[in-house]
């Protein structure tokens, strides 16, 4: 070998040296915490926000004049996400997959982290909640299928639904525990866009909810779901619901 | 918030009413999760580096004031 073909081989294990430190130095920092979500109080004074690590990931709140972050919940595992405040600012909906690999779940908490209500698991996976302008309502979604299918043999391809239930924080006011159905299969909804995407989204695909809206009593929401998987392409569904007052 | 040809996201504001688009951020670069506080004042989303494959990592959250413009990364203390 000559001299070049000598330098030319170091230069090749230098490149792999280097690429190899660089893997890992990406790795450690993969390692810190990650904000991946974040929600504004209506005074836009204090930040929501989803930090996530590894397989964790915790609601805070960070008041803006300070930036000191304080955790909302003292869960010490499993997945926090989703965080909405309701529209008069004194409570916090999110949704929360415990680590034990129970389905994801409603939970509402007020702001300072007391009074924290979790409604009972169901079969299936509820997230991204969505509070009513008048603080009654709680609008969320729920995937009826959750894992890979075949367009061919399921009825919902996509299988996300949309619930809606009545939360009672008064007396004057009943909860109702039972979760209406609102909009159907997603499949099924008005179908605003739909587009092809090629490697985003999760692989399990999400669906999400915005308020639209701010009239009192039956309102507006924004609901959208999208699923994914290995060689599909993902779609997402627009509808406009009114919610039954 | 719509993306450029150079995937950069910015931040518009639409008049509903007269279909009038301002454009609040200049190059954001990729920015993600806008939300709107309800008294219209307060903007937050993320931005995000790249690393060295220059693959997207590390979002940073901004707080953007829809009155100014001023656009303001927000310092967190205490995530632990």
């Amino acid at each position: 070998m000559g001299t070049n073909g000598k330098l030319g081989l170091w230069a090749k294990l230098g490149g792999l040296i280097l690429l190899f430190l660089l893997s890992r130095a990406s790795y450690a920092r993969s390692s810190s915490w990650q904000i991946t979500s974040v929600a504004v109080s209506p005074d836009g004074r204090v930040i929501a926000l989803v930090a996530s690590k590894r397989s964790t990931s915790f609601i805070y709140t960070v008041a803006v004049d300070t930036g000191v972050a304080t955790r909302l919940t003292d869960a010490n595992d499993g997945e926090e996400t989703s965080p909405t405040f309701s529209p008069d600012g004194k409570r916090i909906a999110y949704s929360y997959e415990p680590g034990n690999h129970t389905r994801s779940r409603i939970v509402t908490v007020n702001v300072d982290g007391s009074g924290k209500h979790e409604w009972s698991p169901s079969s299936m996976t509820d997230l991204s909640p969505v509070l009513s302008p008048d603080n009654q309502t709680i609008v969320f979604a729920r995937a009826d299928f959750y894992g890979s299918h075949s367009p061919i043999a399921q009825p919902h391809p996509h299988g996300w639904s949309f619930f809606c239930r009545r939360l009672g924080w008064d007396k004057r006011t009943p909860a109702d525990d039972r979760a209406f159905l609102y909009g159907i299969a997603a499949r099924s909804l008005p179908r605003r866009q739909e587009y092809g995407r090629r490697n985003g989204g999760s692989r399990n695909g999400s669906a999400d909810c915005d308020l639209l809206d701010n009239l009192s009593g039956p309102f507006l929401a924004h609901l959208s779901a999208s699923r994914s998987g290995r060689n599909k392409s993902q779609a997402s569904y627009f509808c406009l619901p009114k919610l039954p007052a | 918030m719509a993306a450029d040809s150079h995937v950069s996201y910015d931040v518009y504001r639409m008049n509903p009413d007269t279909g009038a688009i301002e454009k609040l951020t200049n190059r954001n670069g990729y920015a993600t999760e806008l939300k709107v506080s309800a008294n219209g004042k307060t903007a937050a989303f993320l931005k995000w580096h790249h690393n060295w494959m220059f693959e997207v990592t590390d979002p940073e959250p901004y707080l953007l004031d829809l009155e100014s413009h001023k656009l303001t990364p927000l310092r967190i203390s205490g995530l632990n």
